[in-house]
């Protein structure tokens, strides 16, 4: 047995190194349809679709001569980065005008001038330039490079090449970088600094607290040894099958923690309560006696939790799936090395000394606790369970309050960089996220820019939109510097097709086509208008696409409209039927495993009463505090039902031995409570007090996770201590008394 | 004190024999590229091309072309005219590069009838919607340039002079690629101050212009900017030499004139 655990470790090891993570979004959701395949439309016309800003920020103006030749440096580098497919900035500008009878393309700005009042009427000039107003804040003191990044480069390939670039011309100015892109690229390196830190952290707790509840190391070392391995082997089996560690996927170890373990703290506890009674004083025969009493409950809460678990199967997201099929493993897994490794382990041990046994005979800190759950339970069972279905009242208005967001720029708070320029980026220069309107057809017919210059004024309304970079708006900057102002058509629309084409032509010819090439493709067969959005949350994109579609409804030539931010609607959608489904499978299952372990249709029901009360209040709780419906959070329910129900059928299982035992319903329950309550007790405590380091990140998803764990563990003990005695004193059940 | 006077006055004449020597290189160097761009024709004589353009994603754009170069008064004229396609039809291009003040070009866009002036000052301008410099077809363009002799460099083949070609407010500097043969222009490549080459011209298969006392034309001129990607190749269909320019057809106006 123990070779082949080693055999085993050893072989998943060696598999690591074909482990990668993959923090995107966009390769959750289906290639064929939807944003997704708008994308990739869009990405063979235009190019890259994903815009990377670079926020030179600074207490002082920041169009002075030192910000400007850092400007001029960075923007030479970069625009010879591979992987950028174009770098804008000020200095690419130009203030289209006719002087003299000269039109003239002059950059809006070649050098900063030496006196205050030039460099403000400058900056005016910038500001009021249509072009040039998404490069300089509204207060001056921050401008921008925007970057598009290549639809086929990797984020952690061009990120700290870009970063290289930034340290390469160092300044006074401190540098922002906001974007999609670079938010995905901070998560994998947040979510790797803070597990690093705040998980061995978390472990160091969790051991701590198991050896203060059972004061002796082995019932430390032999649950953490089964929750090591597990995790250790379902990597190797992620990394054999070929899957990505995933924000779902990395879910993975904490699942194993907070469930693994919970059959060798069983078996440990039971060994205790054996060593406190004293009836043998033979390890060998203490291990085989607590591996007949608890094959039985651990094989069945395995079953059922590796059911439930295998509910996420139901998810269209396949990382979920993923989740499902390796959590499961790891669950089997610690199943066949609780009943057969643990046991082995013990009767290795010598029976412990009576200055040992003294100390773990130490009183529970929890027995006044528990006694007193067994007084409520026992003599107000129905207040008890009113109790309860309060609580779930009230967390049914909490989920009125729930949203789903799967923004992924909330993911940051505090005073870190990264959220500093996503707040730049998204208050500063109209956010970083953009929306594609594409047409297709005549585009530069005048009845078509007529029509996409009336879209771009009813835009301009729409609440939280950004910038709007659009066909209409570039050729009337055109016509600025063939025209004069007093005539017709100064600041107008070209009024033939063939107008717009020499407009463009002329463009071309002087070399300042580089704007003008993301709005209009090459053979004028496509064009689009760009909006950029100040809000990435799931409810304003959900609105501005809502407002977008009808402006530009019934339109013959519109072709989609389609953004790089806008997949995350696309992503809360599957995230909310995902989860809808996974859990209905997850409780189906179990009710039917109950159902056939009890041979009992009301064991199913009731058994599963505590977990979907447990599932109201950790949704409902979320509602309460605003912590939104996301990828991450929506697995959480998955732990909850696998934790749950370990609980909930430990204890019935406890409460059928000790009534058979006393044929007293009272004493039954105060038993199962001070023995298998002990258990389940140490079990969440261990797992409570470990994950509540994680509310200490600076990452927004581990710290609602780390809330989110401990509120779910919590909700569950409560329930198993609480709401299922009380159901059992007032129910009476016969599937677990009819054997008396 | 003698002995070190005569070390430096030893050193002294070094550096002026070496610095001479050198001026007189980059003497050659200049004489070098002249000689090769005087060799083509850019005046009195009129092309009819092709012009095939390509983004970086392998679209591509036709254009037809008339170029003519003249010179009348002492004054530099190339008029380019679109033959084709039809939405630009009719667009003439007119630069003009005096002796004492800056040239300028004017366009004539046939969609609005006007007549657009810019400065020729700007280096950036292109024959329409290509990646081919209008300096190409301006034989002054490099007037106040500096020229450094480098070492030899085969071209396709072809042995080469290899000339730099710059100029100190620039932020560009291009290697000039003159055959040591013919004293043909064969390449021009382009490069920023950091030496990252930004684009290339190559003009191949080099023609007699009839009638012209010797001159010479490419029959292909390929650009690749390899910055954007896009590439431009013209092709030169027919060359003619005229003794005289009209100074008619050097001239812009507009529709309602």
């Amino acid at each position: 047995m123990i070779i082949s655990v080693v055999l085993l470790t050893v072989l998943s090891f060696s598999q690591y190194s074909k482990l990668h993570i993959n923090p995107s979004f966009n390769d959750y959701i289906p290639k064929e349809v939807g944003n997704r395949a708008n994308l990739k439309k869009l990405d063979s016309i235009f190019g890259g679709n994903e815009k990377l800003l670079l926020i030179m920020n600074s207490d002082m103006p920041i169009v002075n001569p030192e910000s400007f030749n850092r400007l001029k440096a960075l923007t030479d580098d970069l625009k010879n980065q591979e992987g950028i497919e174009r770098c804008m900035s000020l200095l690419d500008v130009v203030d289209i005008k006719l002087v003299d009878g000269f039109t003239e393309f002059q950059p809006i700005i070649d050098e900063v001038p030496e006196e205050d009042a030039e460099r403000t009427a400058l900056e005016k000039r910038i500001l009021g330039n249509k072009m040039g107003e998404r490069f300089l804040s509204a207060d001056s003191k921050s401008m921008a490079i925007i970057l598009t990044k290549s639809a086929d480069v990797e984020d952690n390939v061009l990120i700290p090449e870009i970063e290289q670039v930034i340290q390469n011309h160092p300044g006074r100015d401190k540098i922002y970088v906001g974007g999609l892109s670079y938010v995905r690229y901070s998560i994998k390196s947040y979510i790797k600094k803070d597990l690093m830190v705040l998980l061995p952290g978390a472990l160091i707790l969790m051991l701590l607290m198991l050896y203060f509840a059972f004061r002796e190391w082995k019932g430390v070392l032999l649950p953490f040894l089964v929750v090591i391995l597990s995790i250790i082997i379902s990597f190797g089996l992620m990394a054999i099958l070929g899957w990505e560690i995933s924000l779902i996927t990395i879910l993975l170890p904490i699942m194993l923690i907070a469930i693994a373990n919970d059959y060798s703290i069983h078996l440990i506890n039971l060994y205790q309560e054996k060593c406190e009674r004293g009836t043998h004083r033979n390890m060998k025969l203490i291990a085989v006696e607590i591996y007949w009493e608890l094959r039985k409950p651990i094989f069945i809460t395995a079953l059922t939790t590796i059911g439930g678990i295998l509910g996420l199967l139901s998810h269209k997201m396949p990382p979920a799936a993923q989740l499902g099929v390796l959590a499961a493993a790891g669950i089997a897994l610690a199943l066949l090395m609780s009943l057969f490794l643990v046991p082995v382990l013990l009767s290795f041990y010598k029976f412990p000394s009576q200055k040992r046994l003294g100390k773990v005979q130490k009183k529970f800190f929890m027995s006044n606790l528990l006694q007193s759950f067994a007084h409520w339970v026992n003599v107000y069972p129905k207040r008890v369970i009113l109790s309860f279905v309060g609580v779930g009242l009230i967390s049914v208005v909490g989920l009125f309050f729930l949203k789903v967001d799967t923004n992924v720029e909330s993911y940051f708070i505090g005073k870190s960089d990264i959220k500093k320029g996503i707040d730049l980026v998204n208050n500063q220069f109209g956010g970083s996220q953009y929306v594609s309107i594409l047409f297709r057809g005549d585009v530069l017919s005048p009845e078509l820019l007529s029509r996409i210059d009336a879209y771009t004024n009813q835009i301009k309304s729409v609440p939280k939109i950004g910038h709007i970079i659009s066909p209409s708006i570039f050729f009337k900057e055109m016509s600025k510097g063939m025209y004069k102002p007093d005539e017709a058509a100064y600041n107008a629309l070209p009024a033939s097709e063939d107008e717009a084409i020499q407009y463009l032509e002329l463009l071309a010819m002087s070399g300042e086509d580089g704007q003008v090439s993301q709005l209009i493709d090459y053979n004028y067969q496509n064009t689009r208008i760009l909006v950029s959005m100040k809000d990435g949350s799931n409810r304003s994109m959900k609105s501005i696409l809502s407002a977008l579609k009808k402006i530009t409804a019934g339109d013959p030539n519109l072709v989609c409209i389609a953004g790089s931010g806008l997949s995350k609607i696309q992503i809360a959608d599957m995230v909310i039927q995902g989860q809808i489904k996974s859990l209905i499978m997850a409780l189906l299952i179990i009710f039917v495993l109950l159902a056939l372990i009890f041979k009992s249709v009301m064991a199913g029901i009731k058994g599963s009463i505590p977990l979907v009360l447990s599932c109201l209040f950790l949704f409902g709780l979320m509602g309460f505090l605003h912590i939104p419906l996301d990828i991450v959070t929506a697995m959480l329910s998955s732990i909850m039902i696998g934790v749950g129900v370990d609980y909930t059928i430990h204890f019935l299982w406890r409460y059928k031995v000790e009534y058979q035992d006393s044929g007293n319903r009272n004493l039954a329950i105060e038993n199962t409570l001070k023995t298998a309550g002990r258990g389940i007790v140490f079990n969440a405590f261990s797992v409570i007090v470990g994950f509540s380091i994680l509310i200490f990140s600076s990452f927004a998803p581990l710290r609602f996770f780390g809330v989110l764990v401990v509120v779910s563990i919590f909700a569950c003990l409560i329930c198993a201590l609480l709401l299922i005695p009380a159901i059992i004193q007032s129910t009476r059940p016969r599937f677990l008394e009819s054997d008396k | 004190m003698i002995k070190h006077v005569k070390k430096i006055l030893f050193l002294m004449a070094l550096v002026f024999c070496f610095g001479s020597l050198m001026a007189k290189e980059n003497e050659g160097a200049k004489e070098l590229f002249e000689q090769s761009k005087q060799k083509l024709s850019f005046q009195n004589v009129h092309l009819l091309l092709d012009l095939q353009t390509f983004d970086a994603k392998g679209n591509s754009k036709s254009k037809s072309l008339s170029v003519a170069f003249a010179k009348i008064n002492q004054e530099k004229k190339v008029m380019v005219e679109i033959l084709a396609p039809e939405k630009v039809k009719g667009t003439k291009i007119l630069t003009t590069r005096y002796v004492d003040k800056k040239g300028i070009i004017e366009i004539y866009m046939p969609a609005s009838g006007k007549i657009q002036k810019f400065r020729a000052s700007n280096r950036n301008l292109k024959i329409m919607g290509s990646e081919i410099p209008i300096a190409q077809f301006d034989p002054g363009a490099e007037e106040d340039y500096s020229f450094t002799l480098l070492s030899n460099k085969e071209i396709d083949g072809v042995l080469c002079y290899c000339i730099k070609v710059e100029k100190t407010d620039e932020k560009y500097f291009r290697l000039v690629y003159v055959s040591t043969n013919k004293k043909e222009l064969l390449r021009v490549e382009k490069f920023d101050v950091k030496e990252r080459m930004v684009s290339v011209t190559n003009m191949i298969d080099y023609m007699d212009v009839a009638n012209s006392n010797g001159k010479i034309y490419p029959k292909y001129i390929e650009v690749r900017n390899l910055r954007t990607g896009k590439s431009s190749n013209m092709e030169v269909r027919k060359v003619e030499y005229f003794n005289k320019a009209d100074p008619n057809k050097f001239q812009l106006q507009r529709k309602d004139s």
